[in-house]
């Protein structure tokens, strides 16, 4: 263990709400869903998502590149190239062996997967694309920015379903403290807005049915609430110790205070009815950090805006943290990007505790009267936040909570 | 062929020659099963991989292929 802090060096962002992270979090902060009527998904029982609007993979990539890998990939390797960027660093230039990658996925190639599937059974073996098992293999988004960065050192995929983004973060900072790198990139992408994905949310139930106003359909601990939005995207993080960042001169965005991270160990899609692996996680987090409840200033909430997640989170935050710290999600405004999700949050959390500022839940009007929490709503606001909390949880009951500290 | 390589795997056509072998145009293995998969699935023209490997020039591709099309066409439709 280096016993270093590890501080946040580069940001990148591919969602629905724009392509990089300044057009992400502009469009987080105006509070306006990014959901709309999605022709790929005419005729079954939910056709709209958030999709990402205007992103080419020629201009981040290069189509030499781009056309090997599934959009999955795609989107990782956009948000690396520009959270490397931001990091200032340059990858013709830095020690390679010393680059490692963690990428989270909650699904991987999907929409290759499909398509060739289609192929097969329409049109038989000889339609299929020689290269649909390096597209849809869930390793490739690690894969392919380790290549397209040439970053050599240990690079891998997590996957816990929606807490992957998030998870992919703590295995990014295990490699910095047991210094098997100097530079950690990681993050999440998902882009499984497929008709497959698409029916089967659906067929759970756990998809907003709001198929008259779209836009209104992602709204995370409103009353209203039925449901959420699929959503895709790409969110990437340059980790590195803090000495090494002053080293170089870069600038910290903010500090990884503390990971915390539990399964519920109780049942395949619901959370704990007393929200006990997720209560555990926040308090690991707060331990690693060296805090308490009563310093957290902020709660960048999983708020998927599903009837019981949000229940459960509410319940939980007000449990934990009786002083009320303003809780937001940004899933109103980006629908629930999955794998990506957890680390586009993550990267949210250090742009609020750098500008002082907490994006608003799009759709919030008016707060489920159960929940006893200050919800950011309407607009965006300026708050003195010191310590947050980034919440993910995915399917199978894992429980990721990552703690954040601004940077003096 | 010159529109595959210039499409989708964004070879720069004035940089093209016939001579120039696919693999100094940046084709790899899998790329180039992924070019002769194309060009099936456009032209009817099937070239195994064992036939056209990256070491093989443009103008070789353009000869099997033209070869293997005038073979699909000449050959009467069920």
């Amino acid at each position: 263990m280096t016993g270093d802090e590890i501080v946040v060096t580069g940001l990148g962002m591919v969602t629905p709400a724009g392509v990089g992270s300044e057009a992400t979090w502009e469009g987080v902060c105006k509070g306006l869903s990014a959901a709309m009527p999605d022709p790929r998904l005419a005729g079954l029982p939910v056709d709209f998502s958030c999709q990402i609007q205007g992103f080419q993979a020629a201009d981040h990539i290069g189509g030499r590149a781009a056309w090997r890998m599934d959009r999955c990939s795609q989107l990782a390797v956009a948000a690396a190239r520009e959270a490397v960027r931001d990091a200032g660093l340059t990858p013709a230039a830095w020690d390679a062996d010393r680059v490692g990658v963690v990428i989270g996925t909650g699904i991987g190639g999907q929409l290759t997967c499909e398509d060739e599937h289609g192929k097969l059974l329409s049109e038989g073996h000889e339609s299929v694309s020689p290269t649909v098992v390096p597209k849809i293999i869930p390793n490739m988004p690690a894969a392919d920015v380790a290549i397209a960065l040439r970053a050599r050192g240990a690079s891998m995929s997590v996957s816990t379903a929606c807490a992957s983004g998030a998870t992919a973060i703590i295995r990014g900072r295990h490699l910095l403290d047991s210094d098997s790198c100097d530079v950690a990139i990681v993050g999440g992408a998902d882009a499984a807005v497929t008709r497959l994905i698409t029916t089967g949310f659906a067929r759970m139930g756990v998809l907003s049915r709001r198929l008259d106003a779209p836009e209104l359909a992602s709204r995370p601990f409103d009353a209203d609430r039925d449901g959420f939005v699929l959503g895709e995207g790409a969110a990437v993080l340059v980790l590195e110790r803090l000495r090494t960042a002053q080293q170089r001169g870069a600038t910290v965005r903010a500090v990884l205070a503390g990971c915390g991270e539990t399964n519920d160990a109780y049942h395949v899609t619901a959370p704990h009815p007393e929200q006990r692996g997720a209560e555990t996680a926040v308090r690991l987090a707060l331990a690693d950090a060296g805090a308490v409840p009563r310093q957290v200033g902020h709660v960048n909430a999983h708020g998927t805006s599903t009837r019981v997640n949000d229940a459960a989170e509410a319940a939980l935050l007000a449990r934990v943290f009786p002083q009320a710290p303003p809780v937001t999600s940004a899933k109103g405004a980006l629908g629930h990007c999955l794998g990506a999700s957890g680390a586009v949050e993550a990267a949210l959390t250090v742009l609020t505790l750098q500008r002082q500022v907490i994006p608003p839940t799009a759709n919030l009007d008016t707060a489920d009267p159960e929940f006893e929490l200050d919800l950011v709503s309407g607009r965006a606001r300026e708050h003195e936040v010191e310590l947050a909390l980034s919440n993910a949880f995915g399917f199978g009951g894992h429980n990721v909570v990552l703690a954040f500290r601004r940077h003096a | 062929v010159n529109a595959v390589l210039s499409g989708k795997f964004e070879v720069p056509s004035d940089s093209m020659r016939p001579d120039m072998t696919l693999d100094s145009l940046g084709l790899d293995s899998l790329a180039v099963i992924e070019l002769l998969f194309i060009l099936e699935q456009e032209t009817g023209a099937r070239i195994e991989d064992t036939e056209i490997t990256p070491l093989n020039t443009v103008s070789e591709l353009v000869t099997l292929a033209e070869g293997r099309r005038q073979l699909v066409e000449e050959t009467p439709s069920a």
